[in-house]
């Protein structure tokens, strides 16, 4: 809402400067967002004498004359009034200067004759509507005086943030009640006045109300004789000084009168009314109407309208109807001042989609007492300017009688709630500078909420009030003791935490990814139409070239990651994310919501390092991730190379099993999920589809061993056929009670070697717990296992 | 054997001298102290000496092997401490160094973890809810009528009539007030979704922080106190917070709060529009209806809410000029922080 303070100074006194004034309006609830400074528009205007005028020897309708603007030298001026002539006062804008719109005055010549600044008519000027010719000053003023000296003033504008909670802020009368309670003023409504002779008895117009529900008040009032024309000056100042632009005498009254009182009107030609009356009805099935706006819209049976005896002629409290509408030449209008129940204007407007003035107002709840001042002050205003005879009674229809609301508000629970201590005649005070007027009952008050404040429904909502008038930065702010509450970590977010710090621990960086996916990418990702990731999500509502749908999938985002980091030159990439996939359920009105961990590998080992060989990341780091991982959570896990998701490369993918149950996924991705990528690189992959058990097995210490070990290094020859986890296996199974651990340190294939045969060198530890073993038992249980490996694998020692 | 035992001494303290590395010394050490070593030799010739000699030359085999044993030890420790000062030959030390990968959190995350833990020191626990939300904890149950402006506060995701994508993490509020006695203090950091067009300053999904202290006496007070804590805790002592009333339909009264502008101290700068504040959060006291919807009993309890965007607060502590970095998730940005 836009705020001039010249206008706002027509109904309340203040006397602070203007960026004070947004300062403490912002402060008790009015946030000021914007403080523009208006500068008088004549500002480049002078007032100029026309020494000479002669006859353009180019241009039969052009005089050529010398104008002094109390300069050294006149100013010749070519001019196309008909009135100008020599010894004439006018307003003399010099070229370089701009017209109050803003336009700019150059110097140049016009059919050959130098002009150097331009002779304004009223119209020009908006001081007048007319534009027949210069406007002839009468001022008697020195030749070269500002024009703005006489007209016009600087200004400045307030831009107010209103809330919806709050409609009486979208009319001056309204924030002017705000300055009143802010600086203990005085609010001044304008008074009604017309004229006597303005005044004739008329027929009221009749009006019907079949559903008081949807209209409590309405008032309709004739006016004849409406001479349709320019606006005065005054009035378009005002409109525009809040960016409106004058359109006529009838339109910008209702204008005036909706930004002044928040209240919005409507006027009909009467005798485009069938029957002479006026009914508020709900639309009838079917129904249709052209609004104002030239535009067809159909009505629903629970449309507010009003209507003749015959038709349609007004959506109620959104937009006229085009059959209604007030001619140029109208003779006899009927002014409509009316209220109109929010729900049902927000309902309407938000279906057809028209948003107005006075949709805006209505459904934020117009000022039930404001209808009839405002028809007034209307009125008034279209008699005074637009010459209207206005009927001394207007038809003022209220269905059913409000009842007055009456809050109480107890001392305790003001007090109790802000950490204040008030007296009742504090509160009273305060409530009070509001235009709140109320009774002190022992500790509490009974307060009259008035129909412009319909916003206070409960007592916390006059807390409110005392509040911020009082200033909520003057309610104390003191360390209290209150009753002791710990904070404590859930197990969700333990293990989120432990997550977190190993994956960092393990080098990985974090990325925070989008929530929304394309379907496309499942089927990229070969993900097969029963899997359960295809029961999606999806948005009714989108952003235009944005996903419609909830990922059900970490691995899209990733790759989105990748691809970027990629395109910026950055390939060495170890990511990792902890983030929601959405999953919808039947039969359940919320879909399933998980957090997964998902870790994506690609590059080097150690990247261009001077120390190392440039060895780049296999599908060893990614099964060194998943075990760095699930040691920090304690898991036993196994993991099963056969039946991956479609999106990794089989055979160098796997299942990661824990206690049996499938934790996740991980291994080389497909190369065809980053076709798009410029540079062809193994990027490998890992996900947890859900996070690891909270409660991590209490831990029970192991004491440290008493006896030596006993270490064996063997070189076992494995042949094509023969992976080194089956081999993991066996010297697990037939290592003996003993063997304590055993490590993989070498692997060699190459000269000396089977083709596809590996050389493995392992290091074993075996130890007992009750005493030292001696080399003959270490080397029979190391006899059984290869002869175990030999008679199940056909692995032997490297001869 | 007197001469013998003097001629020892001379050529040991010649041989001491030219030793120059742990391993002649200790061959040294064997030549004179082993086991069949020379001093060895000479106490077992002390044997056969006379008697009247026998005290004399002892005294003299004695002080020879204390001056060898002490020469020794002294040559060791020289030797050790000439050790120390030895480099390999050819290293070039000034290599640079071998960093195993650094493994870093998102920039969220860690201003979310910063933010935790000030309010986990002020007794909040985390809570949790769903993103994907019903209308009813989105707006019904958080005084927002139906048909009502209110609603056009927040433009909404909608997966069907009832069911959205949260538009704020209030709807925790009467989820977990829903579940748990007062008093309950509560924060409740997580995504949130709003149908807005993306630019450097807005975005669709972005993550909030709502904070809620139900009890029975909380008040506005405790609100300002509360906050002013956190905002000095994350942005620095000299952060000050002014409350000034606003309109959520879930409070009331309402604020929203506005912080000094650290980059120019109050006095007016580009980042906060000359107007020396930056509003930060917004905050009340929670609305009787809410409590109601909740099942709590708004005559006893009363309690405070507030809440913010971490990508803001983030933003405006590192300088971060464009939200839509956050989920862009450039290397050469995350590692920064």
């Amino acid at each position: 809402m836009l705020i001039s303070l010249n206008w706002l100074r027509e109904y309340v006194d203040f006397d602070v400067e203007p960026k004070q004034l947004a300062e403490d309006l912002t402060m008790i609830g009015l946030n000021v967002e914007g403080v523009e400074h208006q500068p008088n528009p004549f500002n480049d205007l002078r007032i100029g004498k026309v020494l000479t005028c002669e006859q353009h020897p180019n241009a039969d309708r052009l005089s050529v004359c010398t104008v002094d603007i109390g300069e050294d030298e006149p100013r010749s001026i070519v001019c196309g009034a008909p009135n100008v002539k020599a010894g004439l006062e006018v307003p003399v804008i010099p070229a370089g200067g701009s017209m109050p719109d803003g336009t700019l005055i150059k110097k140049g010549k016009l059919r050959g004759v130098k002009s150097e600044g331009m002779i304004c008519s009223g119209r020009e000027l908006g001081i007048s509507g007319d534009h027949d010719g210069i406007m002839a000053l009468d001022y008697n003023a020195a030749p070269g005086t500002r024009l703005s000296q006489f007209h016009g003033s600087e200004d400045w504008v307030l831009d107010i943030e209103v809330t919806p909670n709050r409609p009486d802020q979208l009319g001056y009368l309204g924030v002017a009640r705000e300055v009143a309670a802010l600086y203990e003023g005085k609010l001044r409504l304008p008074a009604v006045a017309i004229a006597d002779d303005s005044l004739a008895d008329m027929p009221q117009i009749p009006v019907e109300i079949e559903d008081g529900e949807g209209c409590p008040r309405y008032i309709a009032r004739r006016l004849r004789n409406v001479k349709v024309g320019p606006s005065p000056e005054w009035l378009c100042r005002r409109l525009e000084s809040i960016g409106l632009r004058p359109i006529n005498n009838v339109v910008d009254i209702t204008n005036f009168v909706l930004f002044e009182t928040g209240q919005p009107l409507h006027a009909f030609s009467a005798e485009k009314l069938a029957g002479g009356r006026i009914i508020v009805r709900r639309a009838r099935q079917g129904e249709t109407t052209i609004t104002l706006e030239e535009k067809e819209v159909k009505l629903e049976t629970g449309d507010v309208v009003i209507a003749d005896e015959e038709k349609t002629v007004c959506i109620a409290g959104i937009m006229g109807s085009d059959n209604s509408r007030v001619a140029d030449d109208c003779g006899e209008i009927v002014l409509e001042s009316a209220l109109f129940e929010p729900k049902s204007v927000r309902r309407t407007r938000s279906r057809l989609d028209i948003s107005t003035d006075a949709s805006y107002r209505f459904e934020r709840g117009a000022d039930f007492d404001m209808v009839a001042y405002a028809s007034a002050r209307t009125s008034a205003l279209l008699a005074e300017v637009a010459g209207a005879t206005v009927a001394t009674s207007a038809n003022d229809v209220i269905p059913v009688e409000p009842t007055p609301i009456v809050l109480e508000l107890r001392l305790t629970k003001v007090n109790g709630l802000l950490g204040t201590s008030f007296s009742p005649e504090d509160v009273r005070d305060i409530l009070t500078r509001l235009e709140l007027k109320s009774e002190i009952k022992g500790e509490s008050l009974l307060v009259d909420i008035p129909w412009f404040r319909r916003d206070l429904l409960i007592e916390v909502d006059l807390i409110e009030e005392v509040a911020r008038l009082y200033g909520f930065d003057n309610i104390p702010s003191e360390n209290r003791v209150s009753n002791l509450l710990h904070a404590r970590l859930s197990p969700r977010e333990r293990v989120i935490r432990r997550c977190h710090e190993t994956l960092t621990g393990l080098g990985c960086q974090e990325v925070v990814t989008s929530s929304f996916m394309d379907e496309k990418s499942l089927d990229l990702m070969g993900i097969p139409e029963s899997d359960e990731r295809r029961q999606l999500v999806t948005l009714r509502n989108p952003l235009v070239s944005f996903n419609s749908m909830l990922r059900s999938s970490l691995l899209p985002g990733m790759l989105d990651v990748l691809k970027t980091n990629f395109h910026r030159g950055q390939d060495e990439l170890r990511l990792y994310q902890i983030g929601r996939t959405y999953r919808r359920r039947d039969g359940e009105p919320l879909p399933a919501e998980r957090e997964q961990v998902a870790a994506l590998l690609t590059g080097h080992f150690s990247p261009n390092h001077w120390s190392v060989t440039d060895e780049e990341l296999s599908l060893a780091d990614i099964i060194g991730l998943v075990n760095g991982l699930t040691a920090a959570f304690r898991l036993d896990i196994t993991l099963d190379f056969s039946d991956t998701d479609q999106f990794f490369v089989p055979g160098m993918s796997f299942k990661v099993l824990a206690n049996g149950n499938s934790l996740g996924q991980g291994g080389l991705l497909k190369p065809s999920l980053l076709s798009d990528l410029k540079q062809k690189r193994d990027v490998f992959y890992l996900e947890l589809m859900k996070l690891p058990a909270a409660d991590l097995p209490g831990i029970t210490c192991t004491p440290l061993p008493s006896y030596p070990a006993s270490r064996r290094d063997l070189a076992l020859m494995l042949p094509a056929h023969v992976q080194w986890r089956q081999v993991a296996e066996e010297v697990r199974k037939s290592g003996g009670k003993w063997l304590e651990s055993f490590n993989l340190f070498d692997v060699y294939k190459g000269k000396g070697i089977p083709e596809g045969a590996s050389s493995c060198a392992v290091r074993l530890v075996f130890r007992s717990n009750d005493g030292t073993l001696t080399d003959k038992q270490v080397d029979k249980q190391l006899k059984r296992m290869l002869g175990s490996l030999e008679h199940k694998l056909q692995v032997g020692l490297r001869s | 054997m007197q001469q013998e035992i003097d001629g020892l001494k001379v050529e040991f303290e010649q041989e001491i001298a030219n030793v120059d590395s742990e391993k002649s010394l200790e061959a040294l050490r064997v030549r004179y102290l082993g086991r069949k070593g020379i001093l060895a030799g000479l106490f077992k010739q002390l044997g056969a000496a006379s008697k009247e000699d026998k005290p004399l030359l002892g005294k003299s085999i004695h002080g020879l092997q204390k001056l060898v044993q002490e020469t020794l030890d002294a040559k060791n420790a020289e030797i050790a401490l000439s050790g120390d000062e030895l480099t390999p030959a050819g290293f070039d030390p000034s290599l640079p160094g071998r960093l195993p990968w650094r493994g870093n959190r998102h920039v969220l995350a860690a201003a979310l973890d910063d933010v935790i833990a000030i309010f986990h020191g002020m007794g909040f626990s985390v809570a949790d809810g769903p993103e994907v939300e019903l209308d009813f904890y989105n707006f019904q149950s958080l005084n927002f009528p139906d048909d009502h402006p209110s609603r056009d506060l927040q433009d909404t995701f909608y997966v069907d009539n009832d069911v959205l994508l949260r538009t704020h993490t209030s709807p925790v509020q009467v989820r977990y007030m829903e579940n748990n006695p007062p008093p309950v203090r509560i924060i409740v950091p997580g995504r949130v979704y709003r149908n807005e067009a993306i630019d450097a300053s807005h975005a669709a999904e972005f993550h909030q922080m709502e904070g809620l202290y139900v009890d029975k006496s909380v008040t506005l007070g405790d609100l300002k106190t509360t906050l002013s804590h956190f905002a000095r805790e994350y942005f620095g002592p000299a952060a000050k917070l002014r409350f000034r009333p606003h309109f959520f339909p879930f409070t009331e009264p309402s604020a929203e709060a506005d912080m000094t502008c650290f980059i120019c101290g109050g006095k007016g700068c580009r980042v906060c529009g000359n107007t020396g504040w930056i509003e930060i959060l917004g905050a009340g006291m929670v609305h009787p209806n809410v409590f109601s919807s909740a099942g709590y009993n708004p005559e006893e309890v009363t309690g405070f809410a507030f809440g913010f965007g971490i990508e803001r607060i983030a933003m405006l502590k590192y300088g971060i000029e464009d939200i839509r970095l956050f989920l862009e998730n450039d290397t050469r940005f995350l590692s920064q922080f």
